[in-house]
């Protein structure tokens, strides 16, 4: 019975993380400025790092944080490496949208359900031991989400000028490569027990340090660093709101990995994808002027894609495949002398959360809070024309989403 | 790492104990001379490294990480 609340929560968590990864597009498109891509990714990994140590402070605190680290400290490289592949793949993403448009690129960085399939399968003892009818369930729903991706991506994309075709693809294959790689380390965290509030803490520690060297490298100093994001402080607010809110669909995608693994819990996340669309054709009216088999192809793309989402939902782990998961925790906890009982105990989302929150933990969430408003009064409106009804209609959607699905996550797990 | 440790109650040698300062994980073994708890705190740092260095699943991120940065400074 417990397995099978778990499989619904990560299930769930799943689809908020769509609704919320793809809401992160949003405040995005209202920056206008002539940012570097490098630029722009610094920018939002600071909203994420803030976001990142706000969130576990209000939630856990600080301190359960550093309990975690006591019992699993090889986790902290884990989570920083596992940064550094997001930092990178997230700056090769806007190349490849520079270089060949985003219809192009989308589908390929998708891809890395494909490689996160292919990582859980190998090491983490994913779909290994299940009925064959559900990993042919997974596998097929895969491909369909992937050609799914490709329709709505093809028909609602702005042509951009494409500038190099090879380049652009080979960034976009490579972000799909890293992000795919990126849920070893997700996975290892799980399967050990640790906190996903707690591996975001340190994960964001990657994130931050590998785009400010990038950006200094391009920059060529601290100097010019500073003069260029102050030239463009008006759009600062819009791309760290845009991390923020990324940050809290990647929170709900680290408890879907948890919980359902990297097979299951990635492609589902993959439906941010549906969720940009929403935002993009009825919030900002990009697909006002789209022709009519251009929209007949993204009805026919995001059909697909819930029904994709729909079966992998619906393949939960079944007992042989719950033993292959045991083993993997075994593993891991022989090879790093992680203690049974706490790796157990956080597989089945059970742990105390008896924690106050500290002066630390109110401090952290007003320097966040402060950060914010800060950026918020030097921001510029850009010129843009929103639907405000359906801006209202998707915003109250994701928000009823997130809150019923923190709600389910706090009754069932205590945000374990 | 033996250390001598005070207790508040008795405990039999062979469990796996708590130590209150660094909260380690540590196994109790026979008392000392003195008649004090000493408890073996196993180096977890040094394994954690070996263990991790070790690990073929550390090397496929990290060549991932290398391979995506070339790819960056190619595009960039």
């Amino acid at each position: 019975l417990r397995r099978r609340q778990l499989q619904r929560i990560g299930v769930w968590s799943g689809v908020t993380a769509g609704a919320w990864l793809g809401a992160a597009e949003a405040p995005t498109k209202l920056v206008t400025t002539g940012l570097s891509p490098t630029l722009v990714s610094l920018c939002m990994v600071f909203g994420v790092f803030v976001a990142r140590w706000s969130a576990p402070a209000l939630v856990r605190g600080v301190r359960a944080v550093g309990d975690d680290v006591q019992q699993a400290p090889h986790l902290v490289v884990w989570a920083v490496l596992g940064g550094c592949l997001w930092a990178v793949a997230n700056t090769l993403t806007v190349y490849a949208i520079r270089d060949v448009g985003l219809s192009i690129a989308f589908p390929l960085w998708n891809t890395n359900s494909v490689i996160g399939l292919l990582w859980g399968v190998l090491f983490f003892g994913e779909l290994r031991g299940a009925r064959r009818a559900r990993q042919v369930t997974v596998v097929a729903s895969i491909i369909v989400l992937f050609v799914a991706a490709l329709l709505i991506a093809d028909a609602s994309a702005t042509q951009a000028p494409r500038r190099d075709a090879v380049r652009g693809i080979s960034a976009a294959l490579a972000a799909g490569v890293l992000w795919g790689t990126m849920y070893i380390p997700y996975r290892k965290a799980y399967v050990t027990g640790m906190n996903p509030l707690s591996f975001l803490t340190f994960f964001t520690v990657g994130e931050v340090v590998t785009m400010t060297m990038l950006a200094l490298s391009e920059s060529g100093g601290i100097g010019s660093l500073v003069y260029r994001l102050s030239v463009a402080r008006g759009a600062l607010f819009w791309l760290a709101l845009g991390g923020f809110v990324w940050v809290i669909g990647d929170i709900a995608q680290q408890y879907a990995v948890k919980y359902v693994g990297i097979s299951r819990g990635i492609p589902l996340s993959n439906t941010n994808q549906l969720w940009g669309l929403l935002w993009g054709g009825l919030v900002f009216g990009e697909l006002d002027r789209a022709s009519v088999a251009a929209r007949l192809m993204i009805v026919c793309g995001s059909v697909l894609m819930v029904l994709a989402a729909g079966a992998i939902a619906t393949a939960a782990t079944d007992e042989r495949e719950q033993e292959r998961w045991d083993e993997t925790t075994a593993r891991e906890v022989d090879r790093y002398g992680v203690d049974a009982t706490f790796a157990r105990t956080r597989a089945f989302g059970e742990e105390s959360n008896g924690q106050r929150r500290s002066w630390v933990d109110w401090g952290i969430v007003a320097v966040a809070t402060a950060t914010f408003v800060g950026l918020a009064v030097v921001a510029r409106w850009p010129p843009l024309a929103i639907h405000a009804g359906w801006l209202a209609a998707v915003a109250t959607a994701s928000i009823a989403i997130l809150v019923a699905w923190g709600f389910a996550l706090w009754r069932t797990t205590r945000f374990a | 790492l033996p250390v001598t440790v005070f207790t508040s109650s008795p405990v039999l040698p062979g469990r796996r104990v708590r130590v209150l300062r660094g909260r380690k994980l540590g196994t109790l073994l026979p008392n000392d001379d003195a008649g004090h708890a000493v408890v073996n705190v196993p180096d977890r740092t040094k394994k954690a490294i070996r263990a991790l260095l070790s690990d073929v699943q550390f090397w496929i991120p990290l060549a991932a990480l290398i391979g995506g940065v070339l790819v960056l400074r190619w595009v960039g």
